[in-house]
Order: C-alpha cells, then structure tokens, then sequence
C-alpha cells in the first residue's frame, strides 16, 4: 500500500515537472510578441498573433552564426518580424561558416546568414547570394612588441600604417584558419611583399584557439578577427597589417538560398529578406540598443564580449541599409568576387567554377522590396 | 593421410567461398553506391560524389595538392607520424602502468581514480589543454593520441593480469617464487593475449583520435584534409581521407597481428 502510494506521488511530480517544462517553453516562445518595440504597433502585434494562430505560417529553416551576421537574424525573430511575413522561422547557429555550408549543401536549411564560407557554395552552384548583410571591419594582423615586423613601416606604397619588410616576414609562422578571412588576410599581405604562401607558414587553428596559443607564446602572427582581434590590441599585440589594408577588398557577410529553395519559394526568400533588413535598420538606427542587443546574445551563446569590445564592433561594422546600397560606390557581391578569385591559388576554388559566383548574385529580392537599382559588380572591377 | 588431404580441400573450398561471398558483397556495396549517385545521377557529386569520382580523386590526390595544400602521402605521413608517436608513447606508459595498477592493490587505490576521471574525456576536450601544456607542435597533437591509446592499453593490460588464476600464483609462491618472479613469469605471460588486443584496440583507438589530434593547429595530416574539405564542397576528397584511414589501419593491424602471432605462438611453444 506504502510502496503504491509512493509510486502515485513520484508518477504525479514527473508529471507537474514535465506540465512545468512545456508551460516554461511556451511563456518563453510568446516573450517576443509581448516584448513591442518601436514601430510595432499593437494591432499588428494582433495581427500576427492571429496569423501564428491560425497556423498559415510558411516553415523555413535558417541557419547563421552567434557574430555580427547572426544578430540581425535573432532580433528579426525576437520582435516577430519573420511572423509579420508569414513565416515561421528555424534559427540554427553554427560554430563556424563550413558546418554551416554542409547543412545547407545537405538540404537541412533553406536560406543562412554567412561569413567568407559563403563563396564556396556559389562557386559550386549550390546557393545563390541574396543580400550582403554587415562590413567586416575590425579584422588584422597581428604581432608582439619586438617583432622584426615591426622594424619597419610604411614600406608599401600607399599602405603607411602597414608594417614589414620581405625580409622580416619570410619565415614568420602565422596562426589562424585556413579558408577563411584570415587566410585571405596573411596571403595578401604577404603579396604585397612580393612573397608566396612557401615563404612563410600557416598553421590552421580556429580563432579562439589561435589567440589562446598566441598569447601562450606561440606562433610569430596572428590573423585574426573580433573579438579576438580586440582582445588582442587589450593584451599589448600590434597590427602589422588591418585587413582592409591587406586585401583592399570590400568585404561583406552575407545572405544565402538555397537554388532550389529559391526557385521553389520566392515569396518566402522574398519575406525572409524583408525582415532580415527591417532588423538590420533598426539595429543601425540605434547604436545603444544595437550594443545591449548584441553583447546579451553573444553572451549566451558563449562569445565574451564586453561594453568597450562590442563599441569598437559598432564602429568597425555596418549593417548593410538600403541608403547603403543605394550609394554611387557601393558594388554588390565585389568581396565575394575578390575572395572567389584569390582562392583559385590553392585550388579551394576551381578555375571554372568561377563563373558561377557572379551567376550567383540574385538582387531582385532587394529591389523588388525597396524598389531600387543595385550595382552588381564583375570580375573586371577587381582590375 | 587421404582423409587429412580430404579435410585441407573442404576447408580451402570453404575459405575461397567466403572470400567470394565478401567479394559479392563488396561490389554490391559499390554498385548501389553508383547506381543511386552517378548511375542515376540523383545526388549531385558536390553532396555525395559517386565511387568513380572518388578514385579518380584518390589516385589524383597522389600528385595533386588542392584543395588542401598538400598531397595524399605527404598528409599521410604527417598523420602517421602523429599517430605512431602517441601510439609509442601511450603503449610505453599505458602498460606498465596497467601491470602495476593489476599487481599492486594499494597503487591501484592511489592511481584508479585518477585514471577513471581521464578515461571518459574524449581526446578533442583536451585540445585547449595540450596547447597550453605543449604547444602546438607535433608533442600536443601527439599528446591527444596518447590520451585515447593509452586508456585502452591501460584496461586491457590491467584486466589480462588481474586474469591470472590465484592457484597459478600460489604454485609460484610455494615453489618459492619471489613476487617479481611470479609477475614475470606467471602473470605476464597470462596477460599477453589481453595485452596484444590491447595493442589492437589501441591502435584503432590512435587512428579514430587523429580527426581530433590535427584539428590542433595543423597544417597537413589526413584529419586536417577532411577538415579542410568539409567546407569546401569536396565530399570526395574527405571519402579519399576515409579510405586512407581505413587502408592505413588495417595495414598497421595487419602488422600487428603477424606480430600478435609470433609472440603468442613463441609463448605457446614455450608452455
């Protein structure tokens, strides 16, 4: 009789416990719509309530990362924005971009917010580029007091803030991965000197571990990007080279979909678009609310940033606006042309898939959304 | 005598049958593979590229260096230089630690919990540690290797003495057998069976560990080439570091077993 009793009580605490854990998921999940913010009025907020609950949301999987790109994505998705176009939105993130390109080369997400990586499943066809989302400033090389790198600066014509010499560089060992940014970032750098990726080294590290066996002493440089590119000026390390000095190529994180996807759903690429911007806009409209945002949804997602790193974030990268693109010098898709042609020196990108990169570019989701007319860059800008 | 030549041809038949029957099975294996990518063409090759994409790139890989900066042998031997070097420095401490922990309780009371915190962390975990503690030259990467093989050494040894059958030690003592003597003469000899598996194990266990070891500040190795591709859309070159993965272990397993063969075969002979 005791032990039945017992057995009553432990069945009725697992499931108030499990009633609890749901009740805690759905409070959580309607958060966002209670939340408001500027420019969301009650009766849309209704509105799309309504629309949620009668089930007639469009499903789509998005994938992104927890930096710069991914923000816009999580505060479009927070305040509703997705739901306000119908759609019911799956954010994944991903550590870095290349998982991110095998779930979306797998099928497993339809549209993503991406870094560099991006220019892989263009060349190979498999995506088209939608959007450029944010600048990528912030990103350099870096070096310890008392490296022969710094012995001399302004060496390059047009480059004074740019250390190095040929001879203080060859040999140098740099740390930071390979087929990103940084790779893109010590290659070009190096060719200003006029020396090739065999006179140096490149050890392939992520960023984070990168900068913890930088500061352990290893390695002669570090290519880095934020934060760690700001944790590293906090530590005492020198730019011998910014990123923009290095490649003078505009960078751009940007937007992905899936080909088939896109054929297949051009009002939910469409709708998907409309909301990432609308973030995008508010988030460049308001630094202080931008800065909150960003360093309470890094830290969650395990990226350590403070007050000061995340200011110098703000001021480094943009979010891409419509009064951006619509600048005489802005030029669409020109980072990913550049990065496509660099890495056919190593064969990460075939010679003949090159073509496929400005094939890619797909703006008429941009402007059929602000009405406007984008300049698309070719292969002959980068001359 | 006509019996005896009688059996040795029924078992050679049998033996060639099986070899046929894993015959059959393999080019069927291959055959569906080819059928559902380049036969039909229903995955494009970029997702899942087709088996003669892929020797094609396994044989090209040999001489050619893209996408990953290196070719075929040249990360293959990065990576068996890793791995022998944790593999001989795992085997090297993983056994007489195993022998000790069997043979002496109290040292199995000082060092099993310690051994039993380690055991269950995944080589990759270690990865931020080992750079801290040896760099990120060969040593670290070795290190992570280490780590897997010598927790499967460690057991095996450990389980193949404690095997030794209590009449067996107390014959040795009473024909008066030092301690010493009855670990090296009665329960080693015990354990060598245990021990070679443990060899085997670990050797698997060292080949699993190299994705995780070059994820570690690489620059070439068989890990860093799958690394490399997995981004790249070159699902054929990470089959071609799978196949040489699988080639390169069985081999060294292979190698092992001859080995196995000899030593147990000599012990044998001996008892």
């Amino acid at each position: 009789m005791k032990k039945t009793t017992m057995k009553l009580f432990s069945l009725l605490i697992v499931v108030i416990m499990v009633c609890s854990v749901f009740i805690g998921c759905t409070a959580k999940e309607e958060a966002p719509k209670d939340d408001g913010e500027a420019g969301t009025s009650d009766s849309v907020d209704n509105a799309v309530q309504d629309k949620a609950s009668s089930g007639d949301l469009t499903k789509i999987r998005v994938g992104t990362q927890p930096t710069t790109i991914g923000v816009p994505a999580q505060y479009a998705l927070e305040k509703g924005y997705f739901k306000e176009e119908g759609l019911d939105v799956d954010l994944v993130l991903f550590p870095t971009g290349a998982p991110l390109n095998e779930a979306i080369a797998a099928g497993e997400l339809d549209v993503a917010a991406n870094g560099l990586a991006s220019v892989f499943p263009l060349a190979n066809g498999v995506c088209e580029w939608i959007g450029e989302a944010n600048t990528t400033g912030g990103m350099g090389i870096y070096v310890r007091e008392g490296s022969p790198i710094l012995e001399n600066k302004g060496e390059i014509e047009g480059k004074p803030d740019m250390y190095g010499t040929a001879e203080s560089i060859k040999g140098t060992t740099f740390l930071g991965p390979i087929g990103t940014s940084a790779q893109f970032n010590v290659m070009r750098y190096i060719q200003h000197f006029g020396l090739s990726d065999a006179d140096i080294e490149q050890i392939h590290m992520d960023h984070g571990q990168a900068y913890q066996a930088y500061v352990a002493g290893e390695g002669d440089a570090l290519a880095t990007s934020p934060p760690f590119s700001y944790d590293a000026e906090d530590s005492g390390f020198i730019m011998a080279a910014s990123f923009e000095d290095a490649t003078e190529s505009p960078l751009f994180d940007g937007l992905l979909a899936r080909k088939d996807y896109s054929a297949d759903n051009p009002e939910s690429v469409k709708a998907f678009v409309k909301a990432y911007y609308r973030a995008c806009e508010d988030l460049m409209s308001d630094p202080e609310m931008r800065k909150e945002y960003s360093i309470d949804w890094f830290t969650k997602n395990g990226r350590e940033y403070n007050e000061e790193t995340m200011l110098k974030e703000i001021e480094d990268r943009d979010y891409v606006t419509q009064s951006m693109m619509e600048s005489e010098d802005y030029s669409y898709g020109l980072g990913m042309l550049a990065i496509a042609d660099f890495y056919t020196f190593d064969g990460k990108v075939e010679e003949a898939d090159l073509p496929n990169v400005p094939e890619s570019f797909n703006v008429s989701y941009i402007e059929d959304i602000m009405d406007i007319k984008i300049n698309i860059a070719t292969y002959d800008d980068l001359k | 005598m006509n019996e005896d030549i009688s059996i040795d041809s029924v078992q050679k038949r049998e033996k060639s049958g099986y070899i046929i029957i894993s015959l059959i099975s393999l080019v069927i294996g291959i055959f569906l593979w080819w059928l559902f990518t380049e036969g039909l063409g229903t995955i494009s090759h970029k997702i899942m590229p087709g088996p003669i994409r892929v020797f094609q790139s396994f044989f090209s890989k040999f001489y050619v260096s893209a996408p990953d900066g290196a070719t075929l042998l040249q990360h293959l031997g990065s990576s068996l230089q890793i791995t022998l070097l944790g593999y001989v420095i795992g085997v090297a401490i993983g056994i007489p630690l195993g022998i000790v922990m069997a043979w002496y309780p109290k040292f199995d009371l000082f060092a099993r919990p310690v051994f039993d915190l380690l055991r269950p962390i995944p080589g990759i975990a270690w990865i931020p540690v080992m750079i801290v503690l040896f760099g990120i030259g060969l040593l670290s990467k070795g290190m992570v290797v280490f780590l897997s093989v010598f927790v499967a050494i460690t057991i095996n040894t450990y389980t193949g003495i404690q095997q030794t059958k209590s009449v067996h030690k107390w014959v040795s003592h009473t024909f008066g057998a030092s301690n010493i003597y009855t670990l090296f003469h009665v329960a080693i000899p015990t354990a060598l069976p245990m021990l070679m598996t443990g060899l085997r194990v670990a050797l698997g266990a060292a080949w699993t560990t190299i994705i995780a070891a070059e994820l570690l500040a690489s620059t070439k190795g068989i890990g860093f080439m799958i690394q490399q591709s997995r981004g790249l859309f070159r699902p054929d070159i990470i089959i071609v570091g799978m196949i040489a993965i699988g080639i390169t272990g069985s081999v060294l397993g292979w190698l092992l077993g001859l080995l196995e063969k000899r030593v147990l075969k000599g012990r044998l002979s001996k008892e």
